[in-house]
């Protein structure tokens, strides 16, 4: 299993889905798959669904519905943090005043689901890069 | 564990461009297996493309399902010996699906090596190519058929202008030959040939008089062989025609005897069989050589080492051949019998065709004595011409000729030599060519000077020469126009200006006064190209339907040219035309008397028709009709060419037009779900409208039903003034009739259409719009625009041009109309939501219906901003996708109505509980996708405030069915009775125990509260596991 995320680490962007409404994550799915470089892992409906993806599967990024059932305040967002330090999450709403709290919680990105899909593209290209640019820091002191 | 200093990741990155390529399309497959070519990973594009699962095939050698058999063993080999020089590489090969499919992966292929080099794992990233292949590989045979028909056409046009160069060239010789070289010329002639047509043996055979003792013989009297081919003539002399009876019979009714194989000969050939394999002939040809309409002999070519068949082109050229020898051995026959007849003169005198003479030397060259011959020649019998009785015959010589006749008589004279000489003759029967032969004689009188001779008639040779020379010249220029067209329709592919270039290259050919090509449209015919006194504009616009057009039709129907010699005449297909075209054959057409009309055939399909055009009557003839019928077949394959090319460039537009919608809807749904103001969106909507669906102004309407009017919301590309009118009364026109009954309307052409309301009864604001729109369109496209089930106005499209509009259009713009009915619905909502001061709980449920069309017109953003390139991959994905953004729009909708319930109370007060139930329900199953029935019995018309809380229980119960029950389905029920009333709202979720749950929890306390307010009952049954009922019952007090 390690072995084998290994390998495919440097691929592309894996990326988690979290959002309870299914047109909504079956769109965000079809716009993702058209994108090089990046692939959707897997989808959650609410927050136990996303603790259960992280215990199955390694992830780079996860796309938050700020209102996801089950995720209610932020400590719930801590719990995610602890368990795969290494996950960016990028927090969607349908409510834009939701921006400042998102980010207070330590999200990269906030993305209004009013804005155009563009704007949830480069979130997810810019946070990749930083990631990128990380990994990059980090090879130079390889821990292997 | 983070593994920074990765193998794969530096082998990968050495070939980012590859990678990125790869990845960029939707179905790379990666693969990644151990040294023992076990598979560790399978991504779900090789589960799509093989049809097996991850589970089904992790773990095991990748050549135990997906690679085919007779592969195995060397994939298995290439594996054992696995080397970290191998890699990277990329290779292709098949794999085996599940199904048993073979598809063609491109493979890149890259290793992860431990610390000692050893591989550990192969990443392989490949594309599926089958169809690429297969699509590549169609297009390359397509490719090189054209190729190989364009060489073939050339080469053997090429070969059959080098065969007609050698046919003029004989015929040439053999006018220059004198009579003792023309065995000679012949023998030397069948060599060429034979050698030119690659044959073992060529020969001459000549019959003789039936009169003959023993009847009709023939006598190879000809022959030229292959080196190494048995010599026959000698054996073939004097052989009675009656040996050879089925193939001389051919020969004899003056046909072509043409034998692919003689094996093949019918069991009544058996004599011919017999002998030509004697012969050891395989296939052979024989052209009647034709003298004044009877078969006088036959040229012949034998192949003896080898089969061959001669083409039609060929067979024409032979048959010149064959008159080529007829006439000369003719003209020695001719010769040999002026020999013998000068030997007995008096035979000759009267038998001749020609006239003796002896006549004095003076101007009138007066007549002594004249054979019989004189009548036929002149025109005069002897004694008219002897001493000048009635003409003299210095008269009867052409009199640019007379000088020189005279002098090559004096010559002769002063050099006491005979004299020839050829001039003409102005008979009464036309102009003749003559030849004299005479010289002086001497008298008994040595006084006079006497010339005796022989004036014989050569018009025939004089013409037939003249005719071979000109049609020797014709069919030079045919044929390199015939090579240059062939090269124009390889290299030119759109189709118009090749058309009017080849009726150009044919006017150097074939003359005429007119010509057209027409091309069959189902049917219909439409001129494409035009060379004539009508003007090219006006030319291009003919269109004529077949069914009533004779002469078309019949040149259609033959698949064969058609010639009416005169289309002023009385033949049926002259009347046909004189029907069709009517006053116009003597105006228009004024200059059009024979007609002739050849039709364009491709793969035994008539495609069009190229016509000719002719002043004189009867002008065109069946050599024309040959002629024009080759040009014809080279147009033919210019229109196949350009079709092909046709559908290309058409099936690139489509896949454009296609994208260029998409991404209008793209657009379009963004600015919607943006913060934009109505007047932005709107003008928007009409700015796309006019580049998708190709208008030249646009405009949107509002009706206002209050006032009667119509108000012009917003405008683009309209006429200046146009905007200034702002509204204007409602008047019954055909698009107000139209639009009212919420139905589109298009005008194809504004000069077509009668008006249906007298302009003049108009007001003058209607009047000055229709003006402006008038002078400016020629066509208009409108439809309705519908706003939560009311009208709210129209989008109308304008053209500078008259067009059809078709179907999808239709659609296409009633779609933009939907677009704008939801902007509108947007706008009115968010003004709502400004203005009204709603009360907290409404708020709630307003925000939670707001976030649900939030998420939808999301969705439907997203799909629509990919759209364009899905479109691109898979048209027919994209129409899936299409239709799915269609149905999240439309249940925008639906949510947008229940929103606006919320922050319009008084609509509350005014609808039917019934109807507002089937709203919720509605509303719900389009949310959150779970069907919810509503049942209803009895009569329910309770006050409003009994409504009002059956509704807002109603509500709550059903959004926690929408929100938390995870169920499959909900029903509604209502019973009504004279004074009481029953709702339950059921679904078949996860429940939850009742006992547990807090009084306020899931609106449980807002229920109850509204229930006591009428007082009415409330039951909540649940279980977990086994879904919720809540209940209602209402009694009057």
């Amino acid at each position: 299993m390690v072995q084998e995320q290994d390998v495919l680490e440097g691929e592309g962007m894996q990326i988690l889905l979290a959002d309870d409404q299914a047109k909504v994550r079956s769109a965000l799915r079809l716009i993702l798959d058209q994108e090089p470089g990046i692939e959707v892992v897997g989808e959650a409906v609410d927050l136990t669904g996303v603790l259960d993806w992280i215990q199955v599967t390694r992830f780079d990024l996860m796309l938050l519905d700020w209102e996801l059932p089950g995720l209610e305040n932020d400590q719930d967002l801590e719990e995610i943090y602890d368990q795969c330090p290494w996950v960016e999450i990028i927090a969607l709403s349908g409510r834009p005043e939701a921006r400042q709290a998102a980010l207070d919680a330590g999200t990269a990105a906030f993305v209004s689901k009013g804005d155009p899909p563009n704007r949830l593209l480069a979130a997810i290209r810019e946070v990749s890069d930083v990631k990128a640019a990380h990994a990059a820091r980090e090879k130079s002191a390889p821990t292997h | 564990m983070t593994e920074t200093s990765n193998p794969a990741a530096d082998a990968l990155q050495t070939k980012p461009d590859f990678l990125a390529a790869i990845l960029n399309t939707a179905g790379a497959l990666i693969l990644v297996i151990d040294r023992q070519g076990r598979i560790v990973r399978f991504n779900k594009s090789c589960q799509r493309t093989t049809g097996y699962s991850f589970e089904e095939v992790k773990g095991r050698p990748f050549w135990d399902l997906l690679i085919p058999p007779e592969q195995v063993a060397v994939v298995k080999k290439v594996f054992q010996n696995l080397k970290a020089g191998q890699f990277p590489n990329e290779h292709e090969n098949y794999w085996l699906t599940k199904n048993g499919e073979r598809r063609l992966i491109a493979w890149s292929n890259t290793a992860l090596f431990d610390e000692d080099g050893t591989v550990d794992y192969v990443v392989a990233t490949g594309l599926d190519i089958t169809e690429r292949k297969q699509a590549e590989e169609q297009l390359r045979q397509a490719h090189d058929e054209l190729e190989d028909r364009v060489a073939e056409r050339t080469a053997d046009l090429r070969r059959h202008v080098a065969f007609e160069d050698l046919i003029t060239t004989i015929s040439t010789n053999f006018i220059n030959l004198t009579l003792e070289e023309i065995d000679q010329g012949i023998n030397q002639a069948l060599r060429k040939v034979g050698q030119f047509m690659g044959v073992d043996r060529s020969y001459v055979f000549l019959f003789s008089d039936e009169s003959q003792k023993g009847g009709r013989k023939m006598n190879n009297t000809h022959e030229w062989c292959a080196e190494g081919i048995a010599p026959q003539r000698q054996r073939m002399q004097d052989i009675p025609v009656d040996t050879l009876p089925w193939s001389n019979q051919i020969l004899m009714q003056g046909e072509v005897l043409h034998i692919s194989k003689v094996t093949d000969l019918p069991p009544e050939a058996s004599s011919e069989r017999q002998e030509f394999q004697a012969q050891g002939t395989q296939s052979l040809i024989a052209v009647p050589m034709v003298y004044q309409g009877q078969t006088m002999g036959l040229v012949g070519f034998d192949a003896v080492r080898g089969e061959k068949t001669w083409s039609e082109d060929s067979i024409k050229l032979l048959k010149m051949l064959g008159a080529i020898f007829v006439n000369a051995l003719e003209r020695k026959r001719a010769d040999a019998a002026l020999r013998e007849s000068r030997r007995m003169l008096s035979t000759l005198i009267s038998n001749l065709p020609g006239m003796a003479y002896r006549c004095r030397v003076d101007p009138n060259w007066t007549m002594e004595f004249v054979s019989e011959g004189s009548l036929e020649l002149t025109g005069y019998p002897p004694e008219a011409l002897i001493d000048n009785h009635a003409i003299t015959y210095g008269e009867l010589i052409h009199p640019a000729d007379r000088r020189r006749v005279h002098e090559a008589v004096r010559k002769a004279l002063d050099d006491e030599s005979s004299f020839q000489v050829t001039y003409r003759l102005n008979t009464p029967a036309g102009e003749k060519w003559v030849w004299e032969q005479g010289q002086r004689v001497h008298t008994q009188d040595d006084d006079s000077t006497a010339v005796e001779g022989f004036i014989t008639d050569i018009t025939e040779r004089v013409s037939a020469r003249r005719n071979l020379e000109q049609r020797v010249k014709e069919r030079t220029r045919e044929l390199s126009t015939l090579l240059e067209i062939s090269h124009n329709v390889a290299s030119t592919l759109e189709l118009e200006p090749l058309l009017g270039l080849i009726l150009d290259q044919l006017g150097a050919v074939l003359a005429y006064d007119a010509a057209s090509m027409m091309i069959l449209d189902q049917d219909r015919l439409d001129v494409l190209a035009y060379r004539g006194p009508i003007p090219q504009a006006e030319a291009l616009q003919l269109s004529f339907p077949v069914g009533q057009a004779g002469a078309n039709r019949t040149v259609i129907q033959r698949q064969e040219p058609v010639i009416i010699d005169d289309v002023r005449g009385e033949e049926p297909l002259a009347r046909a035309l004189q029907e069709t075209a009517g006053e116009e054959l003597y105006t228009t057409y004024g200059y059009l008397r024979c007609w002739m009309g050849v039709p364009l055939i491709v793969k035994d399909q008539v495609v069009g028709m190229l016509t000719l055009d002719h002043c004189d009557p009867g002008y065109y003839s069946s050599q024309h009709a040959d002629l024009a019928m080759t040009f014809a077949n080279q147009v033919a394959v210019a229109i196949e060419n350009a079709r092909l090319y046709q559908a290309e460039q058409e099936r690139l537009e489509e896949s454009e037009r296609r994208r260029k919608v998409a991404e209008g809807l793209r657009d379009i749904v963004s600015i919607l779900n943006s913060n934009c103001s109505l007047e932005e969106v709107l003008d928007a909507i009409v700015v796309q409208a006019l580049q998708l669906l190709h208008a030249d102004g646009g405009a949107i309407y509002q009706l206002d039903a209050e006032q009667e009017m119509i108000d012009i919301v917003t405008t683009h590309s309209m006429p200046s003034g146009f905007a200034q009118i702002r509204s204007f009364p409602i008047a019954p026109t055909a698009v107000n009739r139209s639009i009212f009954q919420r139905r589109p309307f298009a005008v194809p052409d504004f000069s077509a259409m009668e008006p249906s309301t007298d302009p003049a009864q108009l007001p003058s604001s209607l009047q000055d719009l229709t003006t402006m729109v008038s002078q400016h369109f020629r066509a208009s496209l409108t439809v309705p625009v519908v706003v939560e089930e009311q009208l709210y106005g129209a989008i109308s499209l304008y053209y500078n041009q008259p067009r059809q509009f078709s179907g999808e259009e239709v659609e296409l713009s009633e779609t933009f109309a939907h677009q704008a009915a939801l902007a509108i619905a947007n706008a009115r909502l968010r003004d709502q939501v400004e203005e009204v001061a709603v009360a907290a709980e409404r708020s709630r449920l307003a925000r939670d219906l707001h976030d649900a069309v939030t998420q939808t017109l999301f969705s439907a953003s997203l799909i629509a901003d990919v759209l364009p390139k899905i479109w691109e991959v898979n048209p027919e994905e994209g129409w899936q996708r299409l239709e799915e953004l269609r149905e999240l729009t439309r249940g925008a909708l639906a949510e947008m109505r229940t929103l606006l319930l919320e922050l319009r109370p008084a609509a509350l007060a005014d609808a039917e509980l019934k109807e507002l139930l089937q709203q919720l329900a509605e509303s719900v199953t389009g949310r959150a996708r779970v069907p919810v029935s509503l049942e209803v019995t009895g009569d329910c018309h309770p006050d409003e405030e009994v409504k009002v809380a059956l509704y807002r229980i109603a509500q709550e119960a059903l959004n926690n069915v929408a929100k938390h029950a995870g169920a499959s389905q909900a029903q509604v029920c209502l019973h009504c009775g004279p004074d009481w009333i029953d709702l339950c709202i059921t679904d078949d979720g996860r429940g939850f125990d009742v006992s547990t749950i807090p009084p306020d929890h899931l609106g449980v306390g807002i229920m109850r509260e509204r229930a006591e307010a009428i007082g009415a009952e409330l039951t909540i049954e649940s279980e977990p596991g086994r879904g919720t009922e809540v209940m209602v019952s209402w009694q009057a007090s």
